[in-house]
C-alpha cells in the first residue's frame, strides 16, 4: 500500500481545507523557528563583540571584603564618584594595585591597566562634549585594540574618541588644541580611529586621560577597577590565579572580586538564551493551537470518510493500516506546513538580520527544530482521529452513508 | 444435492447464534438462537423481511460483529474467538463481500480496488496483479481495468466489485443485496455473474436479499423472520439468468 500517495491524494482533494489546516502549522512554525534563528543571531553577534575586544581579558573590581558579591562589572565606564565602582562599593585598588600587576613580569600576565571615570565635563571654550571622561593607563588602548588616527596615545594630554574630535572640532585637526576637564586644560596629544566599542560603552564618545592625571583632576584616590591581559585566553585561568596571589598579599581581607571575560560572556550568552527560549515557547502556543487545528479537521476527515474505512476493513485492513493511513496524513499535513513556514521564517530572518545589523539566517538548529515540531505536532494531534478510524468497526462503518 | 455436500464438508457451522444489542428494557434481540449448516460450493439465498436479522447475521458471518452467544465455526475453526487482529485476515481473503451500495473506492483505478484486498493481505505486487486481472477478465471487465469507478455504469462497478471480491480466491462470498442498487438490466448481468463464477469456481455464495426474484437464483433459500431460521429448503426451479445479455455486451 502506498499509504504516502492515499495521503496525498486526499490532501490535495481537499486543498482549501488542508491548506487553512497547514496554515496554523504554518504560523506556529514560522514564530518558533523565527524567534530561535534570531535568538541565536543575536547570540552570535554578542560572541563576535566579545571576541573583538579580546577574550583574553581579565577585570578586576572592589568587593566587600571576603563577600562573594554579585558585581556586575560590566563595562568600563560608570565608575562614579569618589572612586565607587559600579556595584556601589568604595574602591580601595590603587595605583599601586596597577604598577604590581603591571609590573608582575609573569608571562601569562601580560598587561593591567587601572581605570576610573572622570565626572567632569569636557569642553572647548563655550562648546561642551557630550562625551564620558577616563582615566586608563596606556595598555588600556591596545586591550582595547584602540588605535590613534593622530598623534599618540602614550603622550600626557587628553586622547579624544572619533565623535568626540567632530563634535569639538568638526574637519579641523584637533591634534595640539586644548580642551578643558573641568577646570583643567589639556593639549589633545591624540584622536582615535573610529572604532567599535564592547557592549555598554562607546569608545567613539569617551575621552582618555592618562591615569595619574585623571586622579589629581578628579581628587580620586582609588581606581574604579583594574583590567588585566593574559598572554592568550588559553592562559585566562592561570592569569587569575597569578593576579588574586599578587592582590592577596596587598589585599588581605580580599576585598576584590576578579571576573574574567569568559563569564561576562557566559553571563549575556545565558540571558539571551533564556530570553530566547521565554521567547519561542509563547511561539509554540501557536504551534499548539495549529495542531489542534490539525486534529479537528482529521476528526472531520475521518467521519466523512466512515465509508472508505468500512470498506477497507472489509477488504482486510487491519486496525494498524488506517491507523497508519490516518496518522500519515496528519503528519504530512503538518510537514507541509513546517516546511512553508520555514521558508517564510527564512525569508523574515534575512530581512530582520540586515535591518538590525546581526548575522541571522536559518540555522541548522532552527530548521532541525522546525521538522521536529511539525512531525511531533501532526503525530501527536494525529492519534487521536487516526485511532477512532482504526477502531471503528466496519459494520458501522458501512452503515453509514 | 447441497444438502450432501454440506454434510461431508460443512464450510459454516452456526449454533444457537443470538446477538442483542442495549439494555434492559430497550434490548433488541436481532438474532434468537439460530443453527444452520452451509456446504462448501453451496450458492445459498438468505431471505426476510428488514429487521429480520439478515444484517444481522451477515454482520457475523462477515466478522463485522460478534454474537451475544452460540458458536460460529468456518472451515471447523471457531471464529468467535478471533482477536481483530486475526479476523482482518480473515476478511478480504478468506472471507469476501459484495455489497449493496457500489463500494468501490472512487479515488483508485478498477485494478487498483481489485489488488485492495491482497495488498492488505501483503502478497507480492506481480502476484496480486496477475490475480486482479484475471478476476477482471473472469467478469468481463478486464477493458475497464484503468477506469475510475465515476466512468463506469452501475452494472459494470459491480461486476468489477465482485472481481475485487473473489481476485484473492475466498471461501466465502458474502453478496449483501447485490442487485439492490442496480437497474433490471444490470441486475441479471450481476446475478448471472455469480452463477457463472459459483459454477466456474465452486466458490460458496450466500446471497442476502429480500427479494424473492433475487432468490430464485440461488440453490437453497434460507428465510429469516423476527431472529428465526422459518424456513430452509431447497431451490425447486431455480432461475437461470439471461445469458443473451451477456453477448450484448453489457449495459451502457
Amino acid at each position: 500500500m502506498n499509504t504516502f500517495a492515499i495521503a496525498w491524494d486526499s490532501i490535495w482533494h481537499h486543498r482549501t481545507r488542508s491548506f487553512l489546516t497547514a496554515l496554523g502549522i504554518i504560523i506556529g512554525v514560522f514564530a518558533v523557528v523565527t524567534l530561535t534563528s534570531l535568538g541565536s543571531g543575536v547570540k552570535a553577534y554578542v560572541n563576535q563583540k566579545f571576541a573583538g575586544i579580546g577574550a583574553n581579558l581579565i577585570t578586576v573590581v572592589p568587593a566587600l571584603p571576603s563577600a562573594h558579591s554579585s558585581g556586575h562589572g560590566l563595562g568600563h565606564n560608570g565608575g562614579g564618584q569618589g572612586g565607587l565602582a559600579l556595584s556601589g562599593i568604595p574602591s580601595t585598588l590603587s595605583l599601586g594595585d596597577v604598577q604590581a600587576l603591571d609590573h608582575s613580569h609573569h608571562p601569562v600576565l601580560q598587561a593591567a591597566a587601572g581605570v576610573i571615570t572622570v565626572p567632569e565635563l569636557l569642553s572647548k571654550g563655550s562648546t561642551t562634549a557630550s562625551a564620558t571622561i577616563m582615566g586608563v593607563s596606556t595598555p588600556y588602548f591596545s586591550m582595547q585594540n584602540l588605535t590613534a588616527a593622530q598623534g599618540t596615545l602614550k603622550g600626557t594630554g587628553v586622547v579624544l574618541g572619533h565623535n568626540v574630535a567632530v563634535s569639538l572640532f568638526g574637519h579641523h585637526p584637533a591634534l595640539g588644541q586644548t580642551v578643558t576637564v573641568g577646570t583643567t586644560p589639556f593639549k589633545v596629544t591624540g584622536v582615535l580611529k573610529s572604532a567599535e566599542g564592547a557592549p555598554g560603552s562607546d569608545p567613539n564618545d569617551t575621552a582618555y586621560l592618562p591615569l595619574a592625571q585623571a586622579l589629581k583632576v578628579s581628587g580620586q584616590t582609588h581606581v574604579s577597577e583594574i583590567i588585566l591581559a593574559a598572554s592568550t585566553a588559553q592562559n585566562v585561568p592561570k592569569a587569575v590565579t597569578v593576579a588574586r596571589h599578587i592582590l592577596l598579599a596587598r589585599h588581605p581581607s580580599h576585598n576584590f572580586k576578579i571576573i574574567t571575560s569568559q563569564e561576562i560572556l557566559k553571563t549575556v550568552t545565558s540571558t539571551t538564551s533564556v530570553i530566547t527560549d521565554f521567547l519561542a515557547g509563547i511561539a509554540a502556543i501557536s504551534l499548539l493551537v495549529g495542531g489542534i487545528g490539525i486534529m479537528n479537521i482529521m476528526l472531520v476527515t475521518v467521519s466523512e470518510r466512515f465509508r472508505e474505512i468500512g470498506i477497507r476493513k472489509a477488504l482486510g485492513a487491519r486496525d494498524g493500516d488506517i491507523l497508519v493511513q490516518f496518522l500519515t496524513e496528519s503528519v504530512l499535513l503538518a510537514l507541509i506546513g513546517g516546511f512553508v513556514g520555514t521558508i517564510f521564517s527564512g525569508v523574515a530572518t534575512h530581512v530582520v538580520g540586515k535591518l538590525v545589523g546581526i548575522p541571522a539566517g536559518l540555522t541548522v538548529g532552527s530548521v532541525l527544530t522546525a521538522v521536529f515540531f511539525s512531525i511531533g505536532v501532526g503525530a501527536l494531534f494525529g492519534v487521536l482521529p487516526a485511532m477512532r478510524a482504526a477502531r471503528l468497526m466496519p459494520a458501522e462503518a458501512l452503515r453509514t452513508e | 444435492m447441497a444438502m450432501e455436500k454440506s454434510q461431508a464438508a460443512p464450510l459454516i457451522e452456526i449454533q444457537d447464534l443470538t446477538r442483542r444489542y442495549g439494555e434492559g428494557e430497550a434490548t433488541v434481540h436481532a438474532l434468537r438462537g439460530i443453527s444452520l449448516t452451509i456446504g462448501r460450493g453451496e450458492m445459498v439465498a438468505l431471505m426476510g423481511p428488514s429487521g429480520s436479522g439478515k444484517s444481522t447475521l451477515m454482520n457475523i458471518l462477515g466478522l463485522f460483529d460478534r454474537p451475544t452467544s452460540g458458536q460460529y465455526r468456518l472451515n471447523g475453526q471457531d471464529m468467535t474467538r478471533l482477536t481483530s487482529r486475526q479476523q482482518a485476515q480473515f476478511r478480504g481473503r478468506r472471507i469476501a463481500f459484495v455489497f449493496q451500495g457500489i463500494h468501490l473506492l472512487p479515488r483508485l483505478t478498477a485494478l487498483a480496488n481489485v489488488e485492495l484486498p491482497m495488498a492488505y493481505a501483503r502478497m507480492p505486487a506481480s502476484v496480486r496483479k496477475k490475480a486482479a486481472l484475471e478476476a477482471l477478465e473472469r467478469l468481463g471487465v478486464a477493458h475497464l481495468k484503468d477506469r475510475y469507478p465515476t466512468e463506469m455504469s452501475g452494472g459494470q462497478a459491480q461486476r468489477v466489485a465482485i472481481a475485487r471480491a473473489i481476485a484473492p480466491g475466498p471461501d466465502l462470498l458474502l453478496a449483501d443485496e447485490p442487485t439492490g442498487a442496480l437497474d433490471r438490466k444490470s441486475g441479471e448481468l450481476v446475478l448471472q455473474a455469480f452463477q457463472e463464477l459459483h459454477d466456474a469456481t465452486g466458490v460458496t455464495i450466500l446471497l442476502v436479499t429480500h427479494d424473492p426474484f433475487v432468490a430464485q437464483h440461488a440453490e437453497r433459500i434460507i428465510a429469516l423472520e423476527d431472529g428465526q431460521v422459518i424456513d430452509d429448503r431447497p431451490v425447486a426451479d431455480r432461475l437461470v439468468a439471461h445469458a443473451t445479455l451477456r453477448s450484448s455486451g453489457g449495459p451502457s
